[in-house]
This record gives C-alpha cells, sequence and structure tokens, in this order.
C-alpha cells in the first residue's frame, strides 16, 4: 500500500489506495456468503411447498440472511491489521473500504432474496388461493393484498450485518485477530438467536390481515433493529480505530516545541 | 498440530528412497495416535464444542421438563439435539485441520518425520475426544430420562445414529480443513446443512416437504408423528440409517485421506482410498435404497392399533374404574387414576355403571393447517403411508363427535392421549381428565354434537363446533367443584383457566358468558360451562369440603338432575348465588355465529 499524504482530502486519500485495498479483500468470503445465500432463498423458491404461508415466507428470508452476516464477518476482519496499523494511513481506512466495496454485492444479494421472498408472496395470493388469510383454523376472506415488509427486513439484515461487523472488529484488537471472522460471525448469529428469546418481540411473523397490535409490533421492532444496529455500528467505529495514539501534526507540534525547550543535558 | 519431539525421535530417515516415501513407510501408528490424542484434547478444550455440548445438555433438561419421556421418541430426539454438538464439532475440527494452510506452514510441517497423511490421520483420530463426550452426555440423558419414569425402552440402534452424526461431523469437518482451509468453508457448510435440518426438523409446516422417506437421505431428521403414536413407528430405519451414516462418515474419511495420499503420489494408499470409496458408495447405495422402503406390515399394524383401541389396549380395574392403555403405558394407569379417584371419591354414591378410561391416538396426529387446505405435517412426513395417515385422521376427527365410537367405553367418553405431563403441565393435563369424569358422572356430554361452517362477515366465514350448555343447571357447578379438587394441581389450574376470561356464546337468542377450549395440553374433550356456574364453583371452592359433601349427600340423585338449579344449589350450600356474569364483547358480538343448545 502506497503511503498517503497527510493533510490530503479524505476522498483522494480513498480513491489512492482503493486499488490496493480492493486487492485485500477478501472476495472468495464475500462472494460464497452471497451465492450461499442466494442458493437458499433459490431452493426455497423452487422446492417449498405453495402456497407457502407468510410467516414462514418470513422465516427462509431470515434465514436467507445467514450466510450474509457470516461473509460481512470475513470481510470485516482484517487479516494483515498488525501491518496496516504500521502504515501512515488511518487503520479504519482498510475496514471502510472494504465495507465499501462489499455493499454492492450485499445490496444486490439481499435484493433478489426479497424479490424471491416476494414471489412466494405473489404465489401465495395466486388466483386460486386470492384472499386468504392464514390465523388458526379460521379462513377469512380479506381484499387488501398484502406486500412484504421489505423495509423492516432490510432494517433487520442492516442491524444483523452491524453486529456481525462490530463483533470481528472488536475480535480484531485482541489476540485472536487471525480468526476474527470465525468468531465474529457465530457470535453474531448468537447474539441474533439471543435476542429471539427475549421478551422484545423482535422476530414478527404475519404480515398479512394485520391487526393495529400485530401493526404496532412491526413498528416497534423495527425501531428496535434500528436502535440495535446503531449501537453495533458505534461500537465497530470504536473498534477499527488505530491501536495507538496516531502522531499527527497538530499533536506534532507541541511535542516538538517541548523538545526544543527542554533542556539537553550536555 | 504441533512438531513433538518424541515424534522425531522415533522416525529414521532411510540412506536410499524418496523422502516421502520412506517417511510413510516409517511413520508408525503410535506417531498417528500421540498426535491424535493431542488433537483430540485440543477439540475437547474448544469453547465451541464445549458450547455445543452444554446447549445440548440444556434441551435435553428443557425438553423433557414438561412431558412423561416416551423411548421411541426420546431415542430420536437425542440425535436431534446432538445435531448441536455435530456442528460444533465440524466447525471446530475444520479449524484444526485447515490450520497449517492457513498460517501458511504448509513447508514447515512438510519437513517433519510426520507426513500429510499422518496429520491427517490424526485429525480424524481427534474427532474420537468430542465423541467420547458426546457419548458420556448420551449415557447421562439415558440415565435422566430414566429417572422420569418413562414409557418404552431406547434403542440402542438409534441411540448410536445420533454418536455417529457427531463422528460425521468430525470427518467432514476435517475433509473440509484439508480441501478448503478458510475458516468460513466449515461455518458455511454449517449454515447449509443446518438450513437442511431445521426444515426437516421443524414440528409443523417446515417450507420445503420432501416427499417420503428420502427426508432420510439427509445426515437426520425426526418425524412430527412419533410422539402422537402408540409405538415406535417403522418410520425409523435404525439398521439402514445407521449404515447410511457409517458410510457417509466413511467417505468423510477418505476424502480427508484422500488429498494427502494424492499429494504425495502414493499409489497403494491411493489405490487403497480408491477401493474403500467404492466401497462406502456401495453401502450408501444399498442402505440409501433401504432405508426409502419403510415396512408396510409395521406401518398397518401401528395405524390399526390407532383405529383399534378397544382391540389393542390392556384394560385394569382399580376402584371399581376401568383403565385402558396401550401396551407399554401401564406406568400411566396409576397417574390417571390418582386424579379419577380424587373425583370419585368426593361422590356420596358410586354411579351404577362403571366409568372407562380409555387411551386414543387424539386429532394432535392431524394439525388443525387441515381445515386451510394445506397438507397435514404428518401426513406429509408420513410419505408412503399417507393412506394410513388418511384413515387414522378420519378416526381421530370422529373421535371428537361420536360418543359411541369406540366400543365398551363410557358414554360420554372420558379418554387420555398418548402423552401426559409432568412438572408445570402436569396440573393440566389432570384438570381435562378430571373434568371429564366429573362431567360423566353428571351426564354432561364431553363430544362436540356437531360442525358448521357460517359467515361471520361480509368478507369472513369460519367454522364453529356445537355443544350444549347446562345453563342455570347445579351440576354444572358439582362436576367443576369435583374436578377442581381432584388432586392438590387441579385447583390452581382450575383458576389459571378462568383467568383466561370467558367468551360470548349464543344459547338460543342470549348471550351469554361461558368458557370453552378446555386446555392447549393432551386430548382436548368437548367441555364448555357458563361464567355463572363457574363462579358458584368458585365460591363452593371457598366453603369447607365437608359442608359441602354433606350438602351434595342430601337427595345426591336429584343433584344430577338437569332441573335442579344453581340457586337451589346455593340455597342448600347456604351461600348466596353470584350474579349472572354479562357476555364480554359487546357490539362486537359475532351476530352470525350458530347457537348452542341447552344440555338436557
Amino acid at each position: 500500500m502506497s503511503a498517503p499524504r497527510h493533510g490530503r482530502p479524505g476522498t483522494l486519500r480513498f480513491a489512492a489506495a482503493a486499488p490496493h485495498l480492493a486487492r485485500t479483500m477478501p472476495w472468495g468470503a464475500l462472494l460464497a456468503g452471497c451465492i450461499a445465500g442466494l442458493g437458499v432463498s433459490l431452493v426455497a423458491h423452487q422446492f417449498s411447498n405453495q402456497p407457502q404461508q407468510p410467516a414462514n415466507i418470513a422465516l427462509i428470508a431470515r434465514a436467507a440472511f445467514v450466510p450474509l452476516v457470516v461473509a460481512i464477518a470475513f470481510v470485516a476482519s482484517v487479516s494483515q491489521r498488525d501491518l496496516i496499523a504500521a502504515l501512515p494511513a488511518p487503520a479504519w481506512l482498510t475496514n471502510a473500504a472494504h465495507l465499501t466495496f462489499a455493499l454492492p454485492a450485499l445490496g444486490l444479494t439481499a435484493w433478489l432474496q426479497l424479490d424471491l421472498a416476494a414471489a412466494d408472496l405473489q404465489l401465495t395470493q395466486g388466483p386460486g388461493n386470492r384472499g386468504k388469510a392464514f390465523s388458526g383454523g379460521r379462513t377469512s376472506i380479506s381484499a387488501a393484498v398484502p406486500h412484504l415488509p421489505w423495509l423492516s427486513l432490510i432494517a433487520e439484515l442492516i442491524a444483523w450485518l452491524a453486529f456481525a461487523t462490530g463483533a470481528a472488529a472488536v475480535v480484531s484488537r485482541t489476540r485472536w485477530a487471525e480468526l476474527a471472522g470465525a468468531i465474529g460471525a457465530p457470535s453474531a448469529l448468537a447474539f441474533v438467536g439471543a435476542l429471539a428469546l427475549t421478551p422484545l418481540e423482535l422476530f414478527p411473523g404475519d404480515f398479512t390481515g394485520l391487526s393495529l397490535a400485530q401493526r404496532v409490533a412491526w413498528l416497534r421492532s423495527d425501531w428496535s433493529w434500528c436502535a440495535l444496529g446503531l449501537a453495533a455500528i458505534v461500537i465497530t467505529c470504536w473498534a477499527c480505530r488505530d491501536p495507538w495514539r496516531r502522531l499527527t501534526r497538530r499533536l506534532a507540534r507541541p511535542l516538538a516545541r517541548r523538545a526544543r525547550s527542554a533542556p539537553t543535558g550536555t | 498440530m504441533s512438531a513433538d519431539p518424541m515424534l522425531m525421535r522415533r522416525t529414521v530417515r532411510h540412506p536410499g528412497g524418496s523422502n516421502g516415501a520412506v517417511r510413510a513407510g516409517r511413520v508408525s501408528w503410535r506417531v498417528v495416535a500421540l498426535a491424535g490424542r493431542a488433537e483430540a484434547a485440543r477439540l475437547c478444550r474448544s469453547p465451541l464444542v464445549l458450547t455445543g455440548l452444554a446447549v445440548a445438555a440444556g434441551l435435553i433438561w428443557w425438553n423433557s421438563r414438561t412431558m412423561v419421556p416416551q423411548w421411541w421418541v426420546w431415542d430420536v430426539q437425542i440425535g436431534s439435539i446432538l445435531l448441536t454438538v455435530a456442528g460444533a464439532v465440524l466447525v471446530s475440527a475444520q479449524f484444526a485441520a485447515g490450520r497449517i494452510r492457513r498460517d501458511g506452514a504448509t513447508q514447515l510441517y512438510d519437513s517433519y518425520p510426520a507426513t500429510a497423511a499422518a496429520r491427517s490421520g490424526a485429525y480424524l483420530l481427534g474427532a474420537a475426544g468430542p465423541l467420547v463426550l458426546a457419548v458420556a452426555l448420551t449415557g447421562a440423558a439415558v440415565i435422566w430420562l430414566d429417572l422420569l419414569g418413562p414409557v418404552g425402552a431406547p434403542r440402542p440402534a438409534v441411540l448410536a445414529q445420533g454418536l455417529l452424526l457427531v463422528a460425521l461431523g468430525g470427518a467432514i469437518g476435517v475433509a473440509l480443513g484439508r480441501w478448503l482451509p478458510h475458516p468460513m468453508a466449515g461455518i458455511l457448510a454449517v449454515i447449509v446443512l443446518g438450513a437442511a435440518e431445521a426444515d426437516l426438523l421443524l414440528p409443523f409446516s417446515g417450507p420445503v416437504h420432501l416427499p417420503g422417506q428420502t427426508a432420510w437421505l439427509f445426515p437426520w431428521t425426526q418425524p412430527v408423528v412419533l410422539r402422537w403414536l402408540p409405538g415406535p413407528t417403522p418410520l425409523i430405519p435404525p439398521t439402514a440409517h445407521l449404515a447410511w451414516l457409517a458410510a457417509l462418515t466413511a467417505l468423510g474419511v477418505l476424502a480427508a485421506l484422500w488429498r494427502s495420499a494424492r499429494g504425495h503420489r502414493l499409489p497403494k494408499l491411493t489405490g487403497l482410498t480408491a477401493l474403500a470409496a467404492a466401497g462406502c458408495l456401495a453401502l450408501a447405495g444399498w442402505s440409501g435404497w433401504a432405508q426409502t422402503r419403510p415396512d408396510a406390515g409395521a406401518q398397518e399394524s401401528l395405524a390399526y392399533q390407532a383405529t383399534h383401541p378397544a382391540q389393542s389396549e390392556q384394560c385394569t380395574s382399580l376402584q371399581r374404574v376401568r383403565y385402558c392403555a396401550y401396551p407399554g403405558f401401564s406406568h400411566d394407569v396409576a397417574r390417571w387414576a390418582a386424579v379419577v379417584t380424587g373425583v370419585a371419591g368426593r361422590l356420596p354414591a358410586r354411579p351404577a355403571e362403571t366409568l372407562v378410561v380409555r387411551q386414543l391416538v387424539d386429532v394432535d396426529y392431524v394439525q388443525p393447517n387441515f381445515a386451510d387446505g394445506y397438507p397435514s405435517a404428518a401426513a406429509a412426513q408420513d410419505g408412503s403411508g399417507l393412506q394410513l395417515s388418511a384413515n387414522i385422521a378420519r378416526f381421530v376427527f370422529a373421535e371428537d363427535s361420536d360418543p359411541h365410537l369406540i366400543s365398551g367405553s363410557s358414554v360420554p367418553p372420558v379418554y387420555v392421549d398418548i402423552n401426559w405431563g409432568a412438572g408445570s403441565t402436569a396440573s393440566s393435563y389432570q384438570l381435562v381428565l378430571a373434568m371429564q369424569a366429573a362431567w360423566w358422572i353428571a351426564g354432561l356430554p364431553t363430544t362436540w354434537q356437531r360442525s358448521v361452517s357460517y359467515s361471520c362477515g361480509p368478507n369472513c366465514s369460519t367454522q364453529a363446533q356445537i355443544s350444549c350448555l347446562p345453563v342455570g343447571q347445579a351440576r354444572e357447578a358439582i362436576a367443576l367443584w369435583l374436578a377442581a379438587t381432584a388432586t392438590p394441581a387441579t385447583r390452581p389450574a382450575f383458576f389459571s383457566w378462568l383467568r383466561n376470561g370467558p367468551s360470548a356464546e349464543k344459547v338460543g337468542h342470549v348471550w351469554i358468558s361461558a368458557y370453552g377450549d378446555a386446555s392447549a395440553y393432551g386430548y382436548q374433550p368437548a367441555l364448555q360451562f357458563t361464567s355463572q356456574g363457574a363462579a358458584l364453583a368458585r365460591v363452593m371452592l371457598r366453603l369447607p369440603e365437608q359442608r359441602v359433601t354433606a350438602a351434595l349427600a342430601t337427595g345426591w340423585p336429584r343433584w344430577l338432575n338437569p332441573r335442579a338449579t344453581d340457586a337451589q344449589l346455593a340455597a342448600a350450600l347456604g351461600i348466596q348465588l353470584p350474579a349472572v356474569i354479562p357476555p364480554p364483547g359487546g357490539s362486537a358480538l359475532n351476530r352470525g355465529q350458530l347457537a348452542d343448545p341447552v344440555c338436557r
């Protein structure tokens, strides 16, 4: 990696380092995660019994997010971290660049996954099944065609990805830095699993024929995921900072003055 | 794996021949055993493996706390739970086997006397460490479940399958580590396999339903019908599946060894590996074919047991009550007798007829989503037994509505299903049985009279089951009091039921407040009662038992007459009749709802 000069604007510094950072990007892990996630969605779309219950569609969408979470954990763990920390460029630059490179692939995969889920929902609402709502042993006819809660599921995915990046970034600062992805991914998934056991009701299932209470539950879960995701992003930013205090110009000037004014002793 | 100096001392370089061939010839099994022991110790200390074991132990405890265990369910369930350990072992073994290549130390390790094949053998042997822990966990689970008074006996072949899952996880992990050392490979493999297994193990409505017995071609599944059948189902092929898992494990082992054999160009080892792989494929082919063909005769026999309980059950008489249970459930008779004796023991006079408590396969066998047009999860997993499932389904649906369905049973019938509660759910099971016994004594129906569909609004239709309600009848409050006092656990269960709140029921043209839908556990009879009857029973429960018994003893048969009213009973007890409770719902009442008749 070339050493960017201090004082350059951040965008220029990033542009200069980008080709080198792209070479250190774990593309294999990212693509494997995206392909596996897409594979889960495709298998479920092709082989699931139709019509699917809406709760099942939401379950499949969430299950298909899991490989993406694993992939981002490996993207967020930088294997050459100790070397990078010794370079003039700030340590967070590599993480930020890797995550930026990964975003289009992750976004495309998530969009395809949710599109497949929406297609499953359309099959559920097909001519033969239009209007059937699924609630216990009761069959009710509803005029409104339900839509997949895209925004809610995307908020959930972003929060999950933030957990994984946070966990991997935190582990990267420890002596197990080389296993940051391997530790971060299961930790993030375990955290998501633990959240499912809390009374927060973060995983609403049904999204057809919603009562007011169910709508409120979806809204509450959206806000909860946003809050949790934001907290995880803050942790990620904190963990990506330099491992020591970097000598900047602002810090260097008083130090130099102090050095000049100090008696030499000779 | 570390370079143990002891391993280096015991190998001597031969003056002639290539280094690889010489080393392969010289490395003894002892080297593999020593390195394998070190790897086993590492895997046993792995936080992932220890977490997997802790989760498995927790799941065994959690799942066994509310039901009396049945061994033909639990030996399969132990296998399902060991999947968590197998997953953890897979990831840990993959980490271990890929460590050298991940660290870029291949050349360093190549300079050691132990060959790559020996190292692969050591990694594979290392999987024995977690396997020993899994054996200990399985042993502890068997002892724990045996202490809970289970039904039946564990099948060693099925328990061995669960342990083979752990070995399979280790073999796949090592093979993956040898071929793909990136740590993500193991995690992704567990996620993909885990998604498939989760779909197979979901009790109902798994997104993808595999046809017939093909579910057994995956490492593990647990047919949902297990817990609702009166014996071990032939849907589980113990020997064939054991052979299938053994073949898969051996293939994993060979895949791990193949890379080492290929890398060192050892023709003998390569030939042996290829031969063994062919043998494993043949075994996998046979076992795969065998496990997709369940024993049709055994299936029919089980279906016959389910649909002909009177011919299949063994009956025991205790204190003038006849208890009929499927073979193997004799331990449950004492549990039922404790409840029924609690009801019958408070009667001023015993009925002339003999009460028969009968065990049967209940409607849980076919799920309520049947009504939505979805195939039953139970039937879908049943595969080739669809026709048999349909026969059982017809029978269990008739149980709810036909009081004369099973010859030799009481009318109204008193049923218990295949399961019985333990711990916190025992009180619910006891209350439902006590209420059925009390309903039988009071001459109230325990089955639905008919099932009807009706319109519940402009865009709504629903189905309702119609029974009768003993409005204002003294026998209702008496039956509730008898049921609530049957055992120490039934009283709090009764109050807990009342706390769920009443619903609005239509009787004739009048809306009244009533309770229905007995319980979420066990057999669900048609037990309906009015809020006023419940309120009177609640007041009776506060009175001294002798006072109530004395009041009932005065003209006992009269109290069971439908013409005896709550007001008369309250007067006999010297208490004020609780006020009539208005029905909940107000304007939200469903005007189209069909009316229940009054019990005669």
